[in-house]
């Protein structure tokens, strides 16, 4: 019997919920997310769907012990997402969610390069529809910028893909070496995992978009690109330190943020940077590693994210100076966060113990020891800001609000509640997360030394806080990124442009020429309502450019 | 001796004491040195040169100059 992919089942199901009466919207998303986790755990590991397009044959589907892990998470995490929207997602937003696992789970069971490149592709799209569902003028402008940057992003990496095809006659995914068209690919699949310094889209998209769009971002579009790494690129050393950079620079950020949702998407980066290190090393352990990082990440940063969206919801207000003493309001919500919490942060028993320790361990016992100590300086810093200085501020100190909270409704906290039992179970029993694992590895977390090393290390953490916990305190500013490059510097010379080349009628025809710039300027950089026209028309170029590329690649 | 003073000397004793205890007193001492030196650096260093005022992005059409995560008129509608 043909296999069914569950990733274009969600896909089509979602163009269905698109047109479905409301009331019937919250059931269909929740059944179709728990069919493609049911379908995903059904797959054979020689499961393989082809598809003849123009001549060549599209691997849709292909499993194996390493897309297995991210296809179950993604779709476990459809579900839960599923469930904590059942009251508050509109059916853009339901559409979008499904076809964005949907079009996650199409790049994980991708079977070939230009199989993978489609479903990247489209979750682009997904993902730019699923932002801008919010309906307020942020998420639309965050929207417009995230289209902008992976459109760039997309562009070189099919440039990549066709170098590659050209020179070797082949899209398979496996034995790349590192040189001419394969830089090209590792470039544009660092933007979608959102490696330093082309981050900056995702402290940007996800806290703009709904709190249910975010828990879904956050467990697709950049685990998708580290399944890419890991699957195409293993022990490609430059990833080593690329994983570093994104794991410090993350939690130094982190640490200075003061918008709850900002400040963990901040943590993706950081926690990412962990994974990429892993793939870096690429040995089994490492490889290991980086999955099970990867599977208890979507699990744990789900929950923050589901939780930190509680508390947005329940009180309207996301920075967390405008918060505080929420302790006794939403015990449960603080409850649940801190599972999550303290999962993120590696604590003894909860998922990020065994996950972590997995993914630092492999990484110092490969010899990278510089490595593996600055993962454990970026552990420090999120336990510091995730469980330490967020709660501190949100649940506890002086009540900032004297509104009346929303009731948090049930669908949410069961979601959380689901979430949470996942992470403890991971934690309590790694034998649930590792058998998901790809290499056949030994590992034992629950050493008496690695686990006074954990306690050791979030103690004095702890113990640090306590003594500087004033310096903490955050006020409500917006903290500058690499985003300045393509939000705020075309801002800045336009006008500057605008004087320069000011000119006027009775102006010789030295300085009209010079005149050109401003207007070809005025052209593309009109002051647009939700971003610079710029990145209007540049992602209409890219766009232009991909689909012309597909046709000339179809023909 | 103000008591700043006085938490940075502590601060320091603490670390050096600490990782005279063997492996899990070195990784305590590393996490108390990390933690200073991320609230220093981060906090004191890097934040307030990359700090703008909220609603620095107005010009594009961000309402960063507030944290509302509802609509006003939803806002209004549930007040």
């Amino acid at each position: 019997m043909p296999e069914l992919h569950p990733g274009l089942m969600l896909i089509v199901v979602g163009l269905v919920v698109a047109v479905l009466p409301r009331r019937l919207g919250a059931p269909a998303t929740l059944v179709a997310a728990a069919a493609a986790l049911a379908m995903v755990w059904g797959l054979d590991d020689d499961a393989r769907v082809t598809y003849d397009f123009y001549g060549y044959d599209l691997v849709l589907l292909a499993v194996d012990g390493l897309a297995r892990p991210f296809a179950m998470v993604f779709s476990a995490l459809g579900v839960l997402a599923s469930l904590y929207g059942w009251t508050l997602m509109n059916r853009v937003e339901r559409a979008a969610g499904l076809a964005t696992i949907g079009a996650g789970l199409g790049v994980v069971l991708a079977g070939d390069l230009l199989t993978l490149f489609l479903f990247w592709e489209f979750k682009v799209i997904t993902v730019v529809v699923l932002i801008a569902a919010r309906g307020r003028t942020p998420s639309s402008a965050a929207a417009q910028r995230y289209l902008f940057v992976h459109l760039v992003g997309g562009l070189v990496l099919l440039g990549g893909v066709l170098w590659h095809s050209t020179r070797t006659g082949s899209f398979e995914l496996t034995g790349l070496e590192l040189q001419g068209p394969v830089w090209l690919i590792l470039i544009g699949v660092l933007v979608g995992a959102a490696a330093v310094p082309l981050h900056a889209w995702l402290p940007d998209a996800y806290p703009s978009a709904s709190i249910t769009a975010t828990v879904i971002l956050s467990a697709v579009t950049t685990k998708s690109a580290v399944y890419v790494l890991a699957r195409a690129m293993p022990g490609f050393d430059i990833l080593i330190w690329v994983g570093v950079v994104m794991a410090v620079v993350g939690v130094t950020y982190a640490l200075m943020e003061d918008d709850l949702r900002r400040l963990l998407s901040y943590h993706i980066v950081s926690q990412v940077g962990f994974m990429v290190t892993a793939v870096g090393v690429g040995t089994p352990s490492a490889i290991n590693g980086a999955t099970a990082h990867a599977t208890a990440h979507v699990l744990y940063k789900g929950l923050l994210l589901m939780a930190a969206g509680a508390v947005v919801f329940a009180t309207g207000r996301q920075r967390a100076s405008a918060l505080g003493g929420l302790a006794t309001a939403l015990p449960w919500v603080l409850a649940l966060y801190m599972v999550g919490a303290l999962s993120i942060s590696g604590m003894v028993g909860f998922s990020g113990f065994p996950a972590k320790e997995l993914a630092v361990y492999s990484v110092g016992a490969d010899g990278a020891t510089v490595a593996s100590w600055l993962l454990k300086f970026a552990s420090v810093g999120t336990f510091l800001s995730v469980a330490l200085k967020l709660p501190a501020l949100t649940w506890f100190g002086s009540v900032q609000r004297s509104a009346p909270l929303r009731r948090v409704p049930t669908p949410m906290y069961a979601a959380m509640a689901l979430a949470a039992v996942a992470n403890v179970a991971m934690g309590v029993r790694p034998a649930v997360l590792f058998d998901l694992l790809p290499n056949d590895e030994t590992f034992q977390p629950y050493t008496a030394a690695k686990i006074t090393e954990s306690l050791a290390l979030l103690t004095a953490t702890a113990v640090g806080f306590m003594v500087l916990r004033a310096r903490l305190t955050t006020k409500a500013v917006t903290n500058l990124d690499v985003d300045v490059l393509y939000r705020d510097i075309p801002a800045t010379i336009r006008p500057r442009l605008a004087s320069l080349t000011a000119t006027r009628p009775t102006d010789s025809l030295v300085p009209r020429l010079f005149n050109l710039p401003r207007r070809a300027l005025d052209v593309v950089v009109p002051k647009g309502v939700v971003a610079p026209g710029w990145l209007i028309g540049g992602s209409v170029a890219a766009g232009l450019v991909l689909v012309l590329s597909l046709v000339v690649i179809a023909s | 001796m103000n008591t700043t003073t006085m938490r940075w000397a502590l601060l320091a004793v603490g670390v050096v004491a600490v990782s005279l205890l063997g492996a899990p007193g070195r990784m305590a001492a590393f996490a108390l040195a990390s933690t200073v030196a991320l609230i220093i650096v981060g906090k004191s260093v890097v934040g307030p040169r990359l700090a703008r005022p909220a609603g620095y992005r107005d010009g594009e059409g961000d309402d960063d100059t507030t944290d509302a995560y509802w609509a006003p008129e939803w806002e209004r509608r549930d007040a």
